[in-house]
């Protein structure tokens, strides 16, 4: 059954005196500007969207469709970046949707504490993604093409060599993880690990062995960047690859989710 | 000629990207609340897909 209407579509919520500035940047639709709805000491940035496509049963095969989640996405992100260049923001989850304007409000009402408590949290601070790649083909790149063994001891002598090597090479790794995060950590005010992408997802070579995420005072932005090149430049010897990616709205210091 | 050798560079932004609206943002609960938002089934159908994307791509001609 097609699903007819319109719902407003949310995509952060700011302190009420926000300015955000939205008049140039398209939305979720093109077609309907992005708007600050203001109520009760907050500020919701929102679009109206057609159920037709944003309603539940089409959201789900939309979801699953890449060129539309790539669309969708950057147009959220192209709203966030506007909204949180002028001041703190909480990003909602993808596609949340509100029936109309007055539910926006109520979701406000109920939510006012929170929503303000974390404004202020996130005042003046970022999120910064570091990941670290493992280059499986640089590793394999350096074993030495063994010739064949000339007995059956000799062959599993080997196999045991290799196998240790290969658990040696793998605790070095998660140590050098560890080290990256506990230093990246002590220039954040927060950090969280992040479930580390599937090749399906990332699709590139290598394994990523580690994503977090740290929280960023403005005026520790800096340094926080400077400890990373420094991080990334050791790690490269161990033919770990680490990527800094950032600034980015505080996608995952917004608490627990709320339901 | 191996697997990973033909498997298309992916934007890696838009993957740090969908990876973060996907997985993190508040939770509130909204009307056209998705049943499907829940994540690790969009996280679970988006794998998928692109697994079927890249199935395409390593058709032979």
């Amino acid at each position: 059954m097609a699903e007819t209407g319109a719902g407003h579509y949310v995509y952060c919520v700011m302190p009420g005196d926000a300015q955000p500035s939205l008049d140039d940047v398209a939305g979720m639709d093109d077609r309907e500007p992005v708007e600050v709805l203001r109520h009760a000491g907050l500020a919701a940035v929102g679009t109206r969207v057609s159920l037709a496509e944003f309603g539940a049963e089409p959201l789900e095969r939309n979801l699953n469709d890449l060129d539309w989640l790539a669309r969708a996405a950057r147009a959220h992100q192209a709203v966030l970046d506007r909204a949180f260049a002028s001041g703190p923001i909480v990003p909602l989850r993808l596609c949340t949707i509100y029936a109309d304007e007055a539910h926006v409000r109520e979701m406000l009402e109920r939510e006012r504490a929170v929503l303000l408590d974390t404004l202020a949290r996130l005042r003046d601070r970022s999120e910064w993604g570091v990941k670290l790649m493992v280059d499986a083909r640089g590793r394999a790149a350096r074993d030495p093409e063994p010739a064949s063994p000339s007995s059956g001891r000799e062959y599993f002598e080997r196999r045991r060599r290799e196998r240790q090597e290969r658990e040696a090479a793998q605790g070095l790794t998660l140590r050098a993880a560890e080290e990256v995060h506990e230093r990246l950590r002590r220039q954040a005010t927060a950090a969280t690990l992040l479930r580390p992408q599937t090749r399906e997802l990332h699709g590139r070579e290598g394994e990523m062995i580690f994503n977090g995420a740290y929280l960023v005072e403005r005026s520790g932005v800096e340094r926080f960047r400077a400890v990373a090149e420094e991080l990334r430049a050791g790690q490269r010897r161990h033919g770990l690859a680490l990527e800094v990616t950032g600034p980015w709205p505080p996608y995952n210091f917004v608490g627990p989710p709320e339901r | 000629m191996a697997v990973a050798e033909i498997t298309p560079q992916r934007d890696v932004s838009l993957v740090d990207l969908v990876d973060r609206l996907l997985s993190g943002g508040v939770v509130l609960t909204g009307d056209v609340t998705l049943s499907v938002a829940d994540v690790d089934l969009v996280h679970v159908g988006l794998q998928l897909l692109i697994r079927s994307v890249e199935d395409d791509d390593e058709v032979i001609p």
